[in-house]
């Protein structure tokens, strides 16, 4: 499956990005699609069979999985 | 003739291996800003920042990346730390030693000062007496950049713990030379810079402080973060509060280079050098007649050496070195007039040498030679 990981700041979208090379998670960065943010941010867009890790992480401030066009919501932090 | 550097107090010359093919490989191969696009090659980069991050964390014993921001250089730091802390009529303490980078925020914010003063071995005395009610910071160096003697500050952070007063420690002279510790210190804010010790490129610099101090600090420079761009207030959260502009993102990987280098060395190897080359050379210099080495009765020395020559102006026995010898000093006050008036040397000055770690004893034996013959020429009337 795919997803997008929305963060509070650019600092965790780079943290994340690193955990994601560490485990060996196919990654890349992308702008934030303004549908889910209308500050200029990173995402980061990654494939994963098992998001569970991604749960402890308190960099992330919203996970959605690509549906299409749509983004569905998995979690959002707040 | 032979170039010997005997400046690195000033700038460390050569950097490390490596940090100008990191500078030209960044600038010709990727070229990217960091925290505005989000296409792979912009990531690189970014990486190379976090990775920075991570290296000054393990290099200064501290645990959080994000507080680890990066300035235009250790001046900048403490600018923006001492601004932020210090207003009109507050009271602070420092050390004897102080650059003016420390002397001057403090006197334009028409701060109180009160130096806390130390023995002949560099012990401080009775620094409790010192707080006062107004009291809001207290920032040391860690090192005189003149005399080259380690402050102990680790008592001096105990206390300002205890009083919840913010030490902040200007690392200038130490971060690369001997470990420093951001937890043993108990400092709050460590400030240092890219291009001494640390054998970076000059134009980066940083500070790492804790996240009390990341929320008390007002930022000194506001713009653009990349982040939270619907607002046009400043981000408070890290590292972003502190980074608005673009960064020196050259000098960023010149740094990655030298830190990677540095922790590969180990800083103990390259204490151990260094103190055999201030050693050996301190030792020669007081067998010649003329010259004085101006220093603490301190076992803790970074490798900087001062003198004073009793026959001949500094200035021109700087200008004699340089001009006939090839090897490069500094004379006078060192941007440091109240560490003079410490130890007795203002308004003459000292002429300096600071060693680096590509210092070697066949330079150390050159300059011992070239401040003999030039006795030794003064002496025949010449």
């Amino acid at each position: 499956m795919e997803y997008i990981a929305t963060f509070f700041t650019h600092f965790g979208a780079n943290q994340f990005g690193r955990s994601l090379k560490n485990m060996g998670v196919k990654y890349r960065m992308m702008p934030v699609p303004r549908k889910l943010s209308s500050s200029c941010g990173t995402c980061v867009r990654f494939y994963c069979n098992n998001i569970e890790f991604c749960n402890n992480s308190e960099d992330i401030e919203g996970l959605y999985i690509i549906n299409g066009n749509d983004y569905d919501v998995i979690f959002i932090n707040k | 003739m032979k170039r010997i550097y005997m400046d690195n107090g000033a700038t460390s010359f050569p950097k490390a291996p490596n940090v100008a093919e990191a500078v030209y490989k960044y600038i010709t191969e990727n070229g990217c800003n960091v925290n505005r696009s989000s296409y792979e090659n912009a990531a690189n980069a970014e990486d190379i920042l976090l990775d920075t991050r991570y290296m000054l964390c393990n290099i200064f014993d501290f645990d959080k990346p994000s507080n680890v921001v990066f300035t235009s250089g250790i001046t900048e730091s403490l600018n923006c730390v001492i601004k932020g802390l210090l207003k009109k009529d507050d009271h602070c303490i420092i050390s004897g030693f102080e650059h003016n980078s420390v002397m001057r925020p403090i006197n334009s914010i028409g701060a109180k000062w009160t130096i806390a003063e130390c023995d002949e071995y560099g012990n401080f005395n009775n620094i409790e007496n010192l707080f006062e009610y107004n009291t809001k910071l207290v920032v040391m160096t860690h090192s005189s950049n003149v005399f080259g003697n380690v402050l102990k500050l680790k008592k001096i952070g105990e206390i300002c713990k205890s009083k919840n007063i913010p030490f902040v420690i200007d690392t200038a002279q130490t971060a690369g030379h001997i470990n420093v510790s951001f937890k043993e210190l108990n400092c709050d804010v460590l400030c240092f810079a890219g291009h001494k010790g640390l054998l970076a490129p000059q134009g980066i610099g940083g500070m790492i402080m804790t996240d009390e101090m990341a929320k008390l600090i007002p930022s000194l420079i506001e713009g653009g973060t990349g982040s939270v761009s619907h607002t046009i207030e400043t981000p408070e959260f890290m590292p972003d509060k502190f980074e608005a502009g673009t960064m020196n993102i050259p000098a960023i990987y010149g740094l990655n280079a030298a830190l990677k280098y540095i922790i590969e060395t180990k800083i103990e190897n390259i204490q151990s050098h260094e103190e055999n080359m201030r050693k050996t050379f301190v030792e020669g210099i007081e067998k010649i007649d003329g010259f004085k080495v101006v220093q603490l009765k301190n076992s803790l020395h970074t490798p900087v050496v001062s003198i004073t020559c009793d026959f001949m102006d500094i200035a021109e026995l700087s200008y004699i070195l340089e001009s006939q010898f090839g090897i490069e000093t500094r004379c006078g006050l060192h941007c440091s007039p109240y560490a003079h008036k410490t130890m007795g040397t203002y308004p003459e000055g000292t002429l300096r040498f600071s060693f680096g770690f590509n210092t070697n004893l066949d330079d150390i034996n050159a300059v011992l030679s070239a401040l003999y013959k030039i006795k030794s020429i003064k002496n025949m009337g010449v």
